[in-house]
């Protein structure tokens, strides 16, 4: 079997199982969890569905009493968000990986428009690290998963513009390398920070279900 | 017997003049993407080139290859290398048949004398039931094979059967079919230096440029990783292929016949497996330079590569994966939910031991 | 095309007729042939090949070989510059030069040829018949099996 054989198809085959297998298994395991009811009565106002949709979208931007604080982190963050979904979903050769798991597709963008966005994205990881480096607290704070995480998130797009750009090695090897880096990202998912991409909805709903209750707005 | 026994004078003999030899040379110079300059030392090599006896051996094969090398509608200095070469064996194009046609076989090898010939093998050699699925005169196409590269210079495989096992190698393998390079590595036949000249079939061009750069330089070509001559095999399709500029627009046909297609836009989207397919086929084409699959409006199915049978639909891209059964996604969905309610569970069950006992 | 029109021609085609210029300066100092091989070069756009075969113009020479299919040479524009189109017998393109040569390799009469020509001519001739008129004074034919 050669190695785009493998990465198109076993290592493509597990890393999808252990992905779904360990969102479903974190997510229901946490939504199962037992929590104290709370016995005090409501501030009027918003519910707590309310009060969770509210903070929700709330925090899509800081308060400006915050924004010297973490106005870089908000800027960048979207920078980085928006250029991977915009290689990830625009890029033509992506949508067509797509469509053979899911059978859903949609036009895409022309490819210079993937590699600008794309070059954008690994620039804005790369500031991310250098801030995460040299800023004091930060670096205090940040543990080997921030660091694996962000590696196994550049990974893939480093190799992805060398496949691209048919650089550095056999095309089929850029090729496998490239997926195995992506099914990299799959394996690690569940289990780390990434897992945001899931949890940030339930952590930032519980705090605003629960600023809710006490009628703070927040 | 008589024949004259340098090239040039072969070929004199036959009414071609030097200077359609030398136009000749220009061609093959320029077909192995050579520096200009390399056509007269070609030609000089060439011309005083000995005749070389060659070994034709048939296998698990379908003729395509043999029948792509005559294939022509009027004689071209191809063909006439091939007069050339000594074709003392092809059991497909010779006269003689039976036992007449091994003798003759056996003759010649002894006539060579050790590293004295070129053994060409055309398919697949199968493992399977004893090797009883190949076998010709008693003896199987293993045996075959072992007995008569025993004692040659080089063995080309001719055609992807040969070279990495090809169609009777492809899935489920029922004949237990190896290639030449494999049959070699496991032991079973001597070991010898392999050209793969692969291809389902090759280019014409390509098999007679490989024999002509061996009689001129009495040695292999440089090869590449898989053992194929680098002036042949060396790019890709998609790195010669005209429809390129459209792959790095993003402009792909969806469809056999939509508007794309008939703009001629990259077939990527079909399943062309170009980017990773090593051949000729973009700059020398097929029949005489007339088109190449691409060209004709579909995807290159990598005929040239290892496996390409197995490598997945010749209809789905490159980028799209090659998973066994979705249904193991939706078992994998209900195995998290389950473990997930497991250890919820077994938290809860933590908490109300707690509770009783504090 | 006249020499002015040359400053809006594409870069690639500047390029080529740039190395044109060198190779003809190499034969005109040094004596020493060369070739441009027309299909080795990176993918030029068949309107840019035609730009360039405008730029170089045709001369006072053409001349069609038959040999196991046509080719043609047409000198240009340019003493010592020649394209020569090199067709299969299937009247495929097989190759595409341009050579920078005092005659291009395919006009050349090789050895071999000349030395066949002339066994052939000689065993053609008849021999002098017995009392016929004697042959001719003058040099007599002398060659040397090889």
């Amino acid at each position: 079997m050669t190695l785009l054989e493998f990465a198109r198809g076993p290592a493509l085959q597990v890393s999808l199982i252990v992905l779904v297998l360990g969102v479903v298994w974190r997510l229901v395991g946490l939504l199962l969890l037992p929590y104290k009811k709370d016995l005090s009565e409501a501030r009027p106002g918003r519910s707590a569905l309310g009060g969770a949709a509210y903070t929700i979208v709330r925090r899509l931007w800081p308060h400006r009493e915050f924004q010297h604080r973490v106005l870089f982190t908000y800027v960048m963050g979207y920078v980085f968000h928006l250029g991977l979904a915009v290689v990830v979903f625009g890029f033509i050769p992506h949508i067509l990986f797509i469509r053979n798991l899911t059978g859903l597709s949609w036009p895409g963008l022309p490819n210079w428009a993937v590699y600008l966005a794309g070059s954008v994205t690994i620039a804005a990881l790369v500031a991310i690290l250098v801030r995460r480096l040299t800023h004091d607290v930060l670096r205090l704070l940040s543990t080997p998963d921030d660091y694996f995480s962000w590696f196994v998130t550049i990974l893939p797009l480093v190799t992805g513009f060398l496949t691209a750009a048919h650089f550095g090695a056999l095309y089929q090897t850029l090729l496998a390398v490239h997926l195995l880096t992506v099914e990299l990202l799959f394996l690690w998912l569940p289990f780390g920070k990434l897992m945001h991409a899931f949890l940030f909805v339930f952590s930032r709903g519980f705090t605003g279900a629960r600023a809710a209750h006490k009628g703070v707005q927040t | 017997m008589d024949e004259p026994q340098r090239l040039g004078d072969f070929l004199l003999r036959r009414g071609i003049s030097r200077r359609a030899f030398m136009k000749f040379c220009t061609a093959m110079a320029s077909a192995m993407a050579m520096p200009p300059s390399f056509a007269k030392s070609m030609a000089k090599n060439l011309e005083s080139a000995k005749r070389e006896s060659v070994i034709y051996l048939s296998f698990q094969e379908c003729t395509g290859c043999a029948e792509s090398l005559t294939r022509s509608h009027s004689p071209t200095l191809e063909t006439l290398i091939f007069d050339f070469i000594s074709l003392d064996y092809q059991d497909t194009l010779m006269a003689a048949a039976g036992r007449a046609a091994e003798r003759a076989k056996e003759e010649a090898i002894k006539r060579a004398g050790p590293g004295g010939y070129l053994v060409v093998v055309d398919g697949s050699v199968p493992l399977g039931a004893g090797g009883a699925y190949s076998a010709s005169g008693g003896k199987t196409s293993l045996q075959i094979l072992g007995d008569t590269i025993e004692n040659a210079a080089a063995v080309i495989c001719v055609g992807t059967c040969s070279s990495f096992g090809g169609i009777p190698y492809a899935d489920p393998n029922p004949t237990d079919a190896r290639s030449v390079s494999q049959l070699m590595e496991a032991g079973k036949v001597p070991s010898k230096p392999v050209i793969n000249v692969s291809g389902c079939p090759p280019i014409p061009v390509v098999i007679a440029g490989t024999l002509a750069h061996y009689l001129t330089f009495g040695r292999i070509p440089e090869l590449d990783h898989l053992n194929r001559p680098k002036p042949f095999f060396g790019e890709t399709i998609h790195d010669r292929c005209y429809r390129r500029p459209y792959y790095e627009e993003g402009k792909f046909a969806q469809a056999f016949d939509d508007e794309g297609a008939r703009s001629g836009w990259c077939l990527y989207e079909l399943g062309c497996k170009g980017p990773i397919t090593y051949n000729a086929c973009a700059t020398t084409k097929w029949n005489g330079g007339t088109s190449f699959p691409v060209e004709s409006g579909h995807g290159c199915l990598g005929c040239s590569e290892p496996g390409f049978w197995d490598g997945g639909s010749f209809y789905k891209p490159l980028s799209a994966g090659m998973l066994g059964d979705p249904g193991t996604l939706g078992a994998a969905a209900a195995a998290g939910a389950a473990v997930g309610a497991g250890a919820a569970w077994a938290h809860r069950r933590r908490n109300a031991r707690a509770k009783e006992e504090g | 095309m006249s020499e002015e029109d040359w400053e809006d021609l594409p870069q690639p085609v500047v390029a080529l007729l740039r190395e044109v210029a060198v190779l003809l300066d190499r034969l005109v100092r040094e004596g020493e042939p060369e070739a441009i091989d027309l299909r080795a070069l990176p993918v030029m756009t068949p309107e840019d090949l035609e730009s360039f075969r405008d730029a170089l113009g045709t001369g006072e020479v053409h001349a069609t070989v038959t040999a196991l299919g046509e080719t043609t040479v047409r000198e240009t524009a340019f003493p010592a510059v020649w394209w020569v189109t090199y067709y299969g017998a299937d009247g495929d393109i097989v190759a595409e030069r341009i050579e920078v040569a005092r005659v291009p390799d395919i006009l050349v009469t090789q050895e071999a040829d000349m030395g066949a020509g002339l066994r052939a001519l000689v065993e053609a001739l008849p021999e002098p018949r017995e009392g016929g008129p004697a042959a001719p004074e003058g040099p007599s034919i002398r060659w040397v099996e090889d």
